[in-house]
């Protein structure tokens, strides 16, 4: 068998004599040091919290020998939670490589074009205006983000073709108005249900239980399963519509699957815990920048999300024990200063 | 026989029209250039070859049946195409990219053969970039950067290529590098090679088979010796020329008359 020169080093999955996936070491050692991180992280966030619980008392509870109120806090709380972290912090972080790999920009990210924004009006009309529950929240959000997603592609869109840079600009300008939208619902409405509604739209996975879990996780694994099987027709489409087309695909196909992957993967994180940005924006260039990798590494970003969204939730819920944080103040913040990086090193190239 | 032929198409874009009625049969086994003056549907023809610009009136054929009603990827075992001007993702290496031309080949799961492997080590081999393969693509000139896009067009193993002006931006000795590579796929390999051409001497040179077009028009096909006349420069390119024998390669070779005293 010829062997080709990689340029790196390479693992071959497979039978020896035909193996039928290629996987980059770098990608395969990073993805493996941070899921050993996430998992540290969540020992971590497990055994620790401001409930007066020693690890020793929330082992017994792991290993079903807890008392009834340890049990509560260990397995019907903080477990939930720190999953939920996890997967959602990996589907924003593909839905964002999904994205910026349509768009070709690193701002093309589901929460800088305005999808978290209108899934929030979505959740806003039934809190505020016309009075639901947390499943009529939920169904609303997510409605809200997919007529909103639909509504950019709608404006953006030139004879059926999606441009980046106008994607973008018509996102942050719908986002920008869904935003006032969302203000002057919060101005109508009493101050209690204003001071709900915020918590909601400032991202917080506190009350997270099995239930939204599993309804999650179910979810999800739809579009996470497309999103791979997608992977490797949108980094064929990096080359071009021509180049793709000539080579056999659909490209049209491929952009709107991958659209609805996308819009499916952050209409359900921000239907289930609110709106949290960062993540989608930040993760797959971290993952890029790690990994040298030549566009949509899809493993190594979701490991990078997943890791942000619990180490922010981490931070969030410990940073000041009296009153908790939302964790999507916690990735704002961060956010704010990866961006201003961002934009400092793109003003230093020029 | 020819596999390839555009019967009685109209061909342009949703806001004109740029051929109204097209026919050539593009022959089997050789290396065909389309010359013509700057938008004259040149391209336009090309990409009506493949997938990319289905006709609005008339046909496509490959082999008999309408291309443009064949499923894509059987269509991308049989036609491959290097378009103008293509774009290289950030930080991607050689062998990476060249692996991409496997695209209608691969299955979803399972993306890598050994007959992969085989096929994108002897494009790299033909195109003469096998040494690059681990290098990033950003680190190459310009002349090995078309190398290696030609290897991922030959990595798609089609029995039919075409070449939307894969000497452009290439400086002479770079432009006489790709030709002669053309010459090769075609004459050892037996490509059916499609290229469209600027200049009407390499096009003279290397093509065993010319179509002249103009206006969206095609005005002659045959052999350079039959096509490349001083009636039909003066026709197409509105030029005022002598055609000479090339004395390196006996074919026809186009001197722009000298309207100076010398």
């Amino acid at each position: 068998m010829t062997e080709l020169d990689f340029g790196r080093r390479i693992h071959r999955i497979g039978p020896h004599s035909r193996p039928f996936l290629l996987v980059d070491g770098l990608s395969a050692r990073l993805c493996t040091a941070l899921w050993v991180g996430i998992v540290l992280l969540a020992v971590f966030a497990v055994f620790s919290g401001s409930a007066q619980i020693s690890p020793a008392e929330a082992l017994s509870a792991l290993v079903g020998q807890g008392d009834d109120y340890t049990n509560m806090v260990v397995l019907e709380w903080r477990a939930p939670r720190i999953l939920m972290a996890v997967l959602l912090g990996a589907c924003l972080a593909m839905s964002g490589a999904i994205f910026q790999n349509l768009t070709g920009n690193p701002l093309g990210s589901p929460d800088v074009i305005g999808f978290q924004t209108g899934s929030y009006t979505g959740a806003l009309i039934v809190m505020l205006l016309i009075g639901g529950g947390s499943v009529e929240t939920m169904i609303a959000a997510l409605i809200g983000g997919i007529v909103t997603a639909f509504l950019v592609f709608l404006l953006s869109s030139k004879q059926g073709s999606v441009r980046g840079v106008r994607l973008i600009i018509v996102g942050i300008g719908v986002s920008a108005m869904l935003a006032s939208v969302n203000v002057w619902i919060l101005l109508t409405a009493t101050v209690e249900d204003a001071i709900m509604a915020s918590l909601w739209g400032a991202g917080n996975l506190s009350g997270v239980s099995w239930s939204t879990f599993a309804a999650a996780f179910v979810g999800s694994a739809v579009f996470i399963v497309a999103a791979i099987a997608l992977s490797r027709p949108m980094r064929l489409l990096q080359i071009g519509t021509p180049f793709a087309t000539a080579l056999g695909q659909n490209v049209r196909a491929v952009q709107v699957s991958a659209i609805v992957v996308g819009i499916g993967l952050t209409a359900l994180a921000t239907a289930t815990v609110g709106p949290i940005s960062f993540i989608a924006l930040a993760a797959p260039q971290i993952a890029r920048r790690l990994v040298r990798s030549d566009g949509l590494a899809l493993g190594p970003t979701a490991a990078v999300g997943a890791l942000l969204l619990l180490l922010a939730d981490v931070v969030a819920q410990r940073i000041h024990p009296d009153s908790p944080l939302p964790v999507g103040i916690v990735t704002v913040s961060i956010g704010g200063l990866y961006f201003l990086w961002l934009l400092l090193r793109e003003g230093k190239k020029r | 026989m020819t596999r390839l032929i555009v019967d009685g198409a109209a061909l342009g874009y949703s806001d004109k029209l740029v051929c109204e009625d097209v026919s050539v049969d593009i022959p089997d086994g050789a290396f065909t250039v389309i010359v013509g003056p700057n938008a004259c549907g040149k391209s336009t023809l090309l990409k009506s070859l493949t997938r990319l610009l289905p006709p609005t009136r008339g046909n496509v054929l490959l082999d008999g049946r309408s291309l443009h009603k064949m499923p894509t990827k059987h269509v991308a075992r049989e036609v491959g195409l290097l378009p103008q001007g293509p774009v290289a993702p950030d930080g991607i290496r050689v062998v990476d990219l060249v692996t991409r031309g496997r695209y209608p080949h691969q299955r979803l799961f399972a993306p890598w053969s050994p007959d992969g492997e085989t096929a994108v080590a002897s494009a790299m081999d033909s195109t003469g970039v096998r040494e690059l393969s681990g290098r990033l693509v950003d680190e190459l000139s310009g002349g090995q950067r078309q190398r290696v896009w030609m290897a991922v067009a030959l990595a798609q193993q089609t029995p039919i290529l075409l070449l939307d002006e894969p000497t452009t931006y290439l400086d002479v000795s770079h432009q006489i590098e790709l030709l002669e590579l053309c010459r090769t796929l075609n004459r050892v390999q037996g490509h059916t090679l499609v290229a469209v051409l600027h200049d009407l001497n390499q096009a003279a040179r290397y093509a065993d088979h010319i179509i002249a077009m103009k206006d969206g028009e095609v005005v002659d096909t045959g052999t350079p010796a039959e096509v490349i006349t001083e009636s039909l420069v003066s026709e197409v390119f509105g030029l005022d020329a002598r055609v000479i024998q090339d004395p390196e390669s006996g074919s026809p070779l186009v001197l722009p008359r000298w309207p100076h005293a010398m």
